[in-house]
């Protein structure tokens, strides 16, 4: 039986509705040259004017990642401190530069930072991943890849060099010639291309609710949980609450105090890892790191801005005690006290098993697609 | 001209107003009212959420629920101070919801201007709104356990705020008026940049067999983030499997006009025919949003129902058809996700039929029962209600208009 005819056949009143329908007018926000290979229900990553993304770029963006010629001492290259397995981080507590040195900070695994507002840490300044990439090639406190005056000519020299870089910067790059301007663009469309949505949980958000197992789906019960309140600082599509797409109208760029440390009982961080205050210098923003994304956490251990946590169990053991207590070494002090702690960082009772309900949870947010992808590879290996 | 039954003018009289000017000067009236339904099934399950594909719903448009349920449970005191003062209190709890609290619902006083009922009447307070029957009826007035798709869709079932009314009114007549409010009510918000007022003019007209009751209205309501009051209040996110929906909040006008009638034809001392109308029709202008996104949206719907009554000795029995009609345009970089998460993608107009029955058992208490397909969701399923209503003034004395 066929209800609807019931309708204008009982009551011809109602067969003059006009159908119901939705029309959207996006201007063309969710449509892009390039193929961010994002899944359907993410939207598309911001692509800076002077930048726009094109697989040409991306190519050769690729190309520089994984070459030691773009340093001064022609040691490392970008991927020295990025390794794909690893989500594109080193699994080192703090990286170490062409000269040796070593960087004061944990290296950040490079997943979906397309979306991110702020790079780095904790530097609210810092916004374009263009704007980033000239600090590891030019930056002297540390050392990373150590080009400098003296020696950027010969570095580029060398890039000119390698034959396989004039097709791929004149496809890149038509009627440019070959500079740190137009390196740096590649390198920032190599990275801004590098997104990771096909992993576990995103097949079970697809409607494929075999992907995640039962501890899982109970640890995803737990993170999203008011109890837990992982979800403030790491909720939403990339898991983290620092994000921008090119939906929206209002960017936040939010960082927190995790209360990691309390050195001084004033809230004190370690130097020169003071977070949002390096660059503000306000007490208030002592401690202030960027949330990063959750995606691939399971293998970008150790863990927080200075490698300090060894695994994820670590980690949710001091968010469960509302911050660490260090009670030995240069660094002592409870973070637990810090008063400049994010409210979010209450503390909360959990148990081994929900530990490792959550931690199955993490575990799903891994891409396998996105750590063995040939696209993310190093094209100078040949297979 | 044949004597009307009194059952039947008890059944006839169930044009659901809630609003009333108490006569008797000095008396004190007191009315209690109940509903209470067994439903075969809910809209949706107990733990989904009621949304209507293609609009943003709110106010107290609470889904149809499973099992036994309270619907309606209140108990309204008028008082009529003198010739020209009155005042109407009415707590109740409705729909079994809002986590089953008692509201004040009504809670004002009226001056009434050169008659006992007007024609120029004043009413300042907390009230239902007189626009149209369908926001002030109750359920335990109703021929069917729900309120109509229309009212429930663009009117948030009940419209009861803190205003002020100012009227001509003449119950045998031509009525017309104007209220200001507050903006409690959806689909209006409060404060600075909320408020809503609305213009209305009915008329009341009997000769011989027939009657006619008829009116046309006009309401603006201003929403400065308008959140859907249902699903929004409640600080928790749950499990992916029943997740709240989005917090998606719409700043904006919306100007909403309709027309209602009930016509009566009395048959013979037993019997009667009636046929209940209502058209209504809502044109939304603004933008939707949520903490970072925003996209302008410009609804246009429309929504009708009939309902043809035949009353018989105690018995009345209704049809209801039922049909809305929702186009939504929204532009801006964020109109797609927005759209799905305020659940406006939409290409179906959400219809539902019914078939009623209600026995007027004593003067005070009667039953219910009805069938309705219900497709406002897309997919159509049947459910079956039944009810038992009391309807009761527990003090004698003069009535109302």
């Amino acid at each position: 039986m066929h209800w609807r005819l019931l309708i204008p056949l009982i009551l011809p009143l109602l067969g003059g509705c006009p159908d119901s329908s939705t029309t959207i007018n996006d201007g063309s926000a969710l449509r892009s040259d390039f193929d961010w290979q994002v899944r359907a229900g993410i939207p598309l990553p911001v692509e800076p004017a002077d930048n726009p993304m094109s697989e040409a770029k991306f190519q050769l963006g690729r190309h520089l990642f994984y070459d030691p010629r773009l340093s001064g001492n022609e040691t490392i290259s970008c991927s020295s401190c990025h390794h794909q397995d690893k989500a594109f981080a080193d699994g080192r507590v703090a990286a170490r530069g062409a000269t040796g040195e070593l960087h004061p900070r944990n290296s950040q695994a490079l997943v979906n930072i397309a979306y991110n507002p702020t790079l780095t840490w904790g530097n609210p300044s810092l916004r374009s991943i263009e704007q980033q990439i000239v600090i590891p090639l030019f930056g002297e406190t540390p050392i990373e890849h150590g080009i400098s005056d003296a020696n950027q000519e010969l570095v580029l020299n060398r890039i000119l060099a390698e034959p396989a870089y004039t097709s791929l910067f004149s496809a890149a790059f038509p009627d440019q010639p070959v500079s740190y301007d137009t390196i740096v663009k590649a390198l920032a469309s190599f990275v801004r291309g590098m997104t990771s949505f096909a992993s576990d949980f995103d097949r079970y958000e697809q409607g494929d609710s075999s992907a995640l197992s039962e501890s899982a789906k109970r640890g995803m019960t737990l993170f999203f949980s008011e109890s837990l309140e992982c979800f403030h600082c790491h909720g939403g599509y990339n898991f983290t609450d620092s994000v921008q797409d090119r939906t929206m109208f209002l960017v936040d760029r939010p960082f927190h105090n995790t209360g990691l440390y309390n050195i001084d009982g004033l809230g004190g961080y370690p130097e020169p890892n003071t977070g949002v205050h390096e660059i503000t210098g306000r007490a208030a923003d002592m401690g202030r790191f960027r949330a990063p994304s959750l995606r691939n956490v399971a293998v970008t251990a150790p863990y927080m801005h200075d490698g300090s946590v060894a695994t994820l169990e670590d980690a949710i053991r001091n968010y469960a005690a509302g911050g660490r207590n260090l009670t030995a070494g240069p660094n002592a002090g409870d973070g637990r006290m810090n008063p400049h702690k994010d409210g979010f960082i209450s503390g909360f009772s959990i148990s081994d098993d929900e530990i490792a309900d959550l931690i199955a949870f993490l575990e799903s947010l891994s891409d396998d697609q996105f750590l063995n992808s040939e696209r993310f590879s190093n094209p100078w290996v040949t297979p | 001209m044949k004597t009307v039954m009194p059952w039947l003018l008890l059944a006839i009289s169930q044009q659901v107003t809630a609003h009333s000017i108490p006569t008797g000067i000095g008396e004190p009236q007191l009315q209690v009212a109940m509903a209470v339904t067994a439903r075969s099934a809910g809209a949706v399950e107990s733990d989904q959420y009621w949304r209507i594909p293609g609009v943003m719903m709110g106010g107290h448009a609470w889904p149809a629920q499973q099992g036994l349920n309270a619907d309606e449970l209140s108990l309204s005191f008028s008082y009529r101070m003198d010739e020209n003062l009155f005042a109407v209190i009415k707590a109740g709890q409705q729909d079994g919801h809002d986590n089953g609290a008692v509201e004040i619902e009504h809670a004002w006083l009226g001056y009434v201007c050169c008659g006992d009922t007007g024609p120029l009447v004043i009413e300042v307070g907390k009230m239902s709104a007189t626009f149209t029957p369908s926001v002030s009826e109750h359920s335990s007035a109703r021929i069917f356990a729900d309120a109509s798709l229309p009212a429930d869709a663009f009117l948030g079932r009940h419209f009861h705020d803190q205003g002020m009314r100012l009227w001509r009114h003449n119950p045998q007549g031509f009525s017309t008026g104007i209220e200001l409010w507050q903006g409690h009510a959806f689909p209006a918000t409060a404060g600075e940049d909320g408020g809503a007022a609305d213009v209305f003019a009915s008329l009341q007209h009997r000769s011989g067999r027939f009657s006619l009751h008829t009116g046309v209205w006009a309401l603006f309501a201003r929403a400065d983030q308008r959140a859907d009051h249902r699903y929004s209040e409640e600080h928790s996110h749950g499990g992916l499997n029943n997740t709240p929906p989005a917090d998606i909040r719409f700043t904006g006008d919306s100007l909403l006009s309709g027309v209602h009638a009930l016509l009566g034809w009395q048959l013979n001392s037993r019997q009667a025919l009636q046929l209940r109308l209502e058209w209504m029709q809502v044109d939304a202008d603004g933008w939707i949003e949520d903490e970072t996104r925003r996209a302008d949206l410009d609804g246009q719907y429309q929504g009708v129902v009939v309902q043809p009554e035949w009353v018989m000795g105690r018995h009345l029995f209704a049809l209801r058809a039922e049909q809305l009609s929702l186009d939504n345009y929204l532009s801006g970089a964020a109109a797609l996700p927005l759209a799905e998460d305020a659940n406006l993608i939409t290409g179906h107009n959400p219809w539902r039929l019914g078939a009623g029955w209600r026995w007027q058992w004593r003067k005070a208490v009667a039953l219910r029962a009805d069938l309705t397909r219900d497709a406002s969701l897309g997919s159509a399923e049947n459910r079956v209600a039944i009810g038992l209503l009391w309807q009761q003034a527990l003090t004698s004395g003069a009535g109302h208009h």
